[in-house]
């Protein structure tokens, strides 16, 4: 697929007029509109859509969210490659990184941190799911109780047809439990 | 008289030597036109990488040593691609006449040819209001066939027609036969042709020409026309020029300076590129890259390509498109853009798909 990156917002967290120039400039040619800051993002900025930031003089102060947790793609701009500065780099967790000679070779930078960061925002979404499905195991564990009882069944019969359920109502497992349990009319389909 | 160096990188023998020696005597010919009008006294390095990948690397490398900083050359992307760590060693640049895919801004590049939103876009665009169902893709093995047809497909796809085949043929190879066997048995309305050189000619003279389907391309300049004879008849090509657009001086000009004897869109590229950057050294009043390359982006050039301006950011040419057919061997011009277009190297504004066919359900009821 073509990428498309165009009418998004992004912000360039760098002290360097020349280089938050520069890459406006390149980001404008990606139909990106593009404001430069420094030393820190203003309220408001958590709802841009990509955030470039220098590696060498960035601080965690910097952002109003802790390491790993941007609300948004982060590139972040190479210019010493000092381990210090690269750790710190990895904590925060950036989704891309462009060497500062080589900002040509934005396009590349964008294309990767946006599938990395939505790749991370969907192992965050089935992280969430887990642990809230995790959360139902009682409920699960009664509703094959209920059908045993209610179906005169074993527990592998039981859970079989609780799955059946589930499909049938899309929803899951742990889910489809909860319904069972709370709504009597549902017990006869189960 | 500004006097310089400049490397000339074409290959005018090996797989696609045609191309090569129409781009080299553009150069060539603008060398001559501006030393004859006093402009500048231009001292051309010349080599032959004669279509060998790794031959460009290190000739260019040879050329930058020998203190050159401006090369006029590639042809290919897999070329160009090749030569660009060069050019950054070396803080050269290299001004590249050809039409390619996108997707690339080189700091030590000027992208003088046609872009896809200068030929792939407009191209199929204007196809597709003729109600295309069923295309056919076809491309050389490299970038420049796979990035085109990923476009094709892709643009294609959405305005709903079929992709019934895709195939790749190695750079220089002559056996198209199961593409063309392919087309035949599979009621075809298009086929988009981005086969370079030999393998473009073995395609076009193989194909039968009685019920073929629509052949387009945007690589087929009048470089190489003449070896199709007359089975490049209806082939429609977008570019950034043909020979008919003139000025009959220059076409005949360029006709006596060329291989083949015909001007083409690479030759009068590579001319258009030489007086550029022999203006914009004028300006300068230096051969320093960087100066060079701001100058020649601080005013729009007069050329025979139209009026040309450079993007500082993008680093390409703003260009007319135009849309032309080949008849009894010469390319007529079907359609022209009204005014030059900005290149859109990384697509980030291209319009919208015509839709023409409703589009093929995709999921459907199974009892």
């Amino acid at each position: 697929m073509t990428y498309s990156f165009a009418g998004m917002k992004a912000l360039v967290l760098h002290p360097s007029a020349e280089v938050r120039d520069g890459l406006e400039q390149r980001l404008a040619t990606f139909g990106v509109r593009a404001e430069g800051r420094w030393p820190e993002l203003v309220p408001g900025d958590e709802s841009a859509d990509l955030l470039v930031v220098d590696i060498d003089r960035g601080e965690n102060g910097q952002f109003p969210w802790g390491g790993g947790a941007a609300p948004m793609p982060v590139v972040g701009l190479i210019g010493s490659e000092t381990p210090g500065r690269l750790q710190w780099a990895i904590d925060q967790g950036l989704d891309a990184f462009l060497p500062q000679g080589a900002t040509a070779k934005l396009y590349s930078a964008l294309v990767l941190g946006f599938a990395r960061h939505a790749e991370r925002a969907e192992i965050r979404r089935r992280e969430a799911e887990a642990g809230r499905r995790a959360t139902l195991r009682l409920e699960l564990v009664q509703a094959v109780i209920a059908l045993m009882r209610d179906e005169g069944i074993g527990e592998a019969q039981a859970l079989k047809q609780l799955r059946a359920f589930a499909m049938v109502e899309r929803v899951a497992l742990e889910d489809a439990a909860r319904l069972y349990l709370s709504d009597v009319t549902k017990r006869g389909q189960a | 008289m500004v006097e310089f160096d400049l490397g000339l990188v074409f290959s005018i023998t090996g797989p696609y030597a045609a191309l090569g020696q129409a781009a080299r005597a553009g150069a060539e010919l603008a060398i001559e036109d501006l030393e004859r009008t006093g402009v500048a006294r231009i001292t051309p390095s010349i080599c032959d990488p004669a279509g060998r990948p790794d031959a460009y690397e290190s000739m260019t490398r040879d050329l930058l040593e020998g203190g050159v900083s401006h090369v006029v050359g590639a042809i290919t992307s897999w070329s160009r691609k090749d030569m660009i760590p060069v050019l950054e060693r070396h803080g050269a640049l290299l001004w590249y006449p050809c039409a390619y895919e996108g997707f690339e801004s080189n700091d030590h590049v000027v992208y003088m040819g046609a872009a896809p939103n200068h030929h792939m876009i407009p191209l199929l665009d204007r196809v597709l209001q003729s109600g295309v169902r069923r295309a056919y893709l076809l491309g050389s093995n490299y970038v420049w066939g796979w990035e085109t047809l990923r476009l094709a497909r892709e643009r294609l796809t959405a305005a709903g027609v079929e992709i019934v085949g895709e195939r790749y043929v190695p750079l220089g190879a002559c056996d198209c036969d199961l593409a063309m066997s392919e087309i035949a048995d599979g009621g075809v309305d298009i086929v988009m042709n981005s086969l370079i050189g030999p393998s473009n000619v073995a395609f076009m003279t193989g194909l039968p020409r009685a019920g073929r389907p629509l052949i387009l391309s945007c690589n087929q300049t009048e470089a190489d026309l003449d070896a199709m004879g007359l089975c490049g008849d209806g082939l429609i090509s977008a570019g950034s020029y043909f020979e008919e657009l003139g000025p009959a001086e220059f076409v005949e000009r360029a006709g006596r300076a060329a291989h083949n004897g015909r001007c083409s869109g690479l030759l009068g590229t590579t001319y258009a590129s030489v007086c550029i950057l022999a203006a914009a050294v004028a300006r300068a009043g230096s051969t320093a890259p960087r100066a060079v390359f701001e100058a020649a982006c601080a005013r729009s050039h007069d050329t025979v390509l139209g009026q040309v301006s450079i993007d500082p950011v993008t680093r390409h040419a703003a260009l007319t498109p135009h849309i032309a057919k080949a008849e009894a061997g010469r390319f007529r011009i079907l359609s022209s853009g009204a005014a030059p277009v900005p290149a859109d190297p990384y697509l980030m504004n291209i319009p919208p798909v015509p839709r023409q066919v409703p589009q093929t359900p995709t999921l459907r009821i199974v009892k």
